[in-house]
């Protein structure tokens, strides 16, 4: 049975409102390299790698825009960032070796990652309703959100690596590591502290909100 | 019994989704429509098992003896497209126009899926490890299609049942997704090395 144009409605504005958030841009940023994030060295490569990614991504979108169709955009835009993340990664395996092994796939994936992250933000869901809506993202926003993911991937692998490792500059904090925290090692504690860097983000935007509000009110008054 | 035990690997124990985090952010945006989880579940389930087929042949045939396996990522992301637009081009060709449009549109966000190339990518790795056979790869290649389904209707289908309204200001949206995805994962979690195992 269809559902009610209503619900579909509504459903259609709340995912485009979460598109378009920092919030979002944070996490669909960060989250193809949550894996990989297993300690401080380990999340500021990824991290770094991730961001390369997104802003690859946010320049070959608006290049590509002007000799490719509305259907050949995103597979042209994917195959010219899986070749800088190629380049990327021939850089990582030359400087460090150690961390290009341990990456493995997750290095050459961000470059996927990355486009759809910047495809989604453009378009939101208009994209599947048949509105043309490609280049709200300002670049601005791209760099927002390379910045972003970078700092929650080194946040991510610094508590990863405590909690499972126990090792905090070189220094090992046995008894963190025996512990059943170490469970933060794994996937489940990984997008945990994720969520807990998004509630953060989430809660900075809206107190900016509620002054830009208030400030507004103020002037008006 | 290579194949099946390789099948239920991918698809339990090392679900692309929920034990590697690859595709997550499309199936959290997915969950946000749960009337087309299924239907979605499905597309994305049959592009990432004809990537990870795809992806196992080519790389075996040609990039593997060529030894350009480093280039691995840009012809996975053009077989990645291939695949979901004719994939998609088929499954619309008997609708009208517009919907035809919608679907290609829809084949366009599926193309740039992380999933199809890291069931390709994850492939290529096990080919290089020598112990692969082509029953390991194409069981491979199954599993993570069916992790992939079983991760967006699962997900799809707890993330429905959660009201928006209860959830403290500060968690709503994304940390709570995050927080449901986590939860989910640790029951995948769990499974770990028990469901590939039984058919060793």
């Amino acid at each position: 049975m269809a559902l009610n144009r209503n619900v579909v409605a509504e459903q259609n504005a709340s995912l485009n409102e979460l598109v378009h958030t920092p919030t979002f841009l944070m996490v669909a940023g960060a989250l193809p390299g949550l894996f990989a994030a297993t300690s401080l060295g380990h999340g500021a490569v990824i991290g770094g790698v991730c961001a390369v990614a997104i802003l690859g991504a946010a320049l070959i979108s608006r290049g590509v825009s002007c000799f490719t169709g509305r259907f050949s955009r995103v597979a042209v835009a994917l195959m010219l960032n899986a070749l800088v993340m190629v380049l990327v990664g021939f850089g990582v395996r030359v400087a460090l070796p150690v961390i290009y092994q341990d990456l493995g796939i997750y290095l050459p994936l961000t470059c996927a990652s990355g486009v759809a992250s910047i495809f989604i933000a453009q378009s939101g869901i208009d994209a599947l309703k048949g509105a043309d809506r490609a280049g709200e993202l300002t670049f601005g926003d791209a760099v927002l959100a390379a910045v972003t993911a970078f700092l929650a991937l080194v946040f991510c692998g610094f508590f990863t690596g405590l909690f499972t490792t126990g090792q905090v500059f070189g220094l090992t904090v046995g008894e963190l590591a025996a512990s059943p925290i170490s469970i933060f090692g794994k996937p489940a504690g990984s997008l945990l502290l994720l969520a807990l860097v998004a509630v953060f983000v989430q809660a900075v935007c809206d107190a900016r909100a509620k002054g830009a509000a208030a400030d507004s009110k103020g002037g008006e008054a | 019994m290579a194949f099946i035990n390789a099948l239920f690997t991918s698809m339990l124990d090392n679900n692309l989704v929920f034990c590697q985090l690859i595709a997550m952010v499309t199936v959290i945006l997915a969950a946000k429509r749960s009337q087309d989880g299924v239907c979605f579940g499905t597309m994305l389930g049959c592009a990432t098992a004809a990537a990870g087929a795809f992806g196992a042949l080519v790389y075996a045939g040609f990039l593997a003896p060529w030894g350009v396996g480093y280039l691995a990522p840009v012809v996975y992301a053009i077989l990645g497209a291939a695949v979901a637009f004719v994939g998609g081009a088929v499954a619309a060709s008997r609708k009208g126009a517009a919907d035809r449009g919608l679907a290609l549109r829809l084949v366009a966000l599926l193309a740039a899926n992380a999933a199809l190339m890291g069931a390709a990518l994850a492939n290529g790795v096990a080919f290089d490890s020598a112990t692969a056979t082509a029953d390991v790869l194409f069981g491979n290649a199954l599993g993570s299609g069916l992790g992939v389904f079983l991760a967006v209707v699962l997900f799809t289908s707890i993330r429905a049942r959660i009201d928006d309204r209860l959830v403290p200001h500060a968690m709503r949206g994304l940390p709570i997704a995050l927080v449901t995805a986590s939860l989910m994962a640790m029951a995948f979690t769990c499974v770990a090395g028990i469901a590939g195992g039984l058919f060793v």
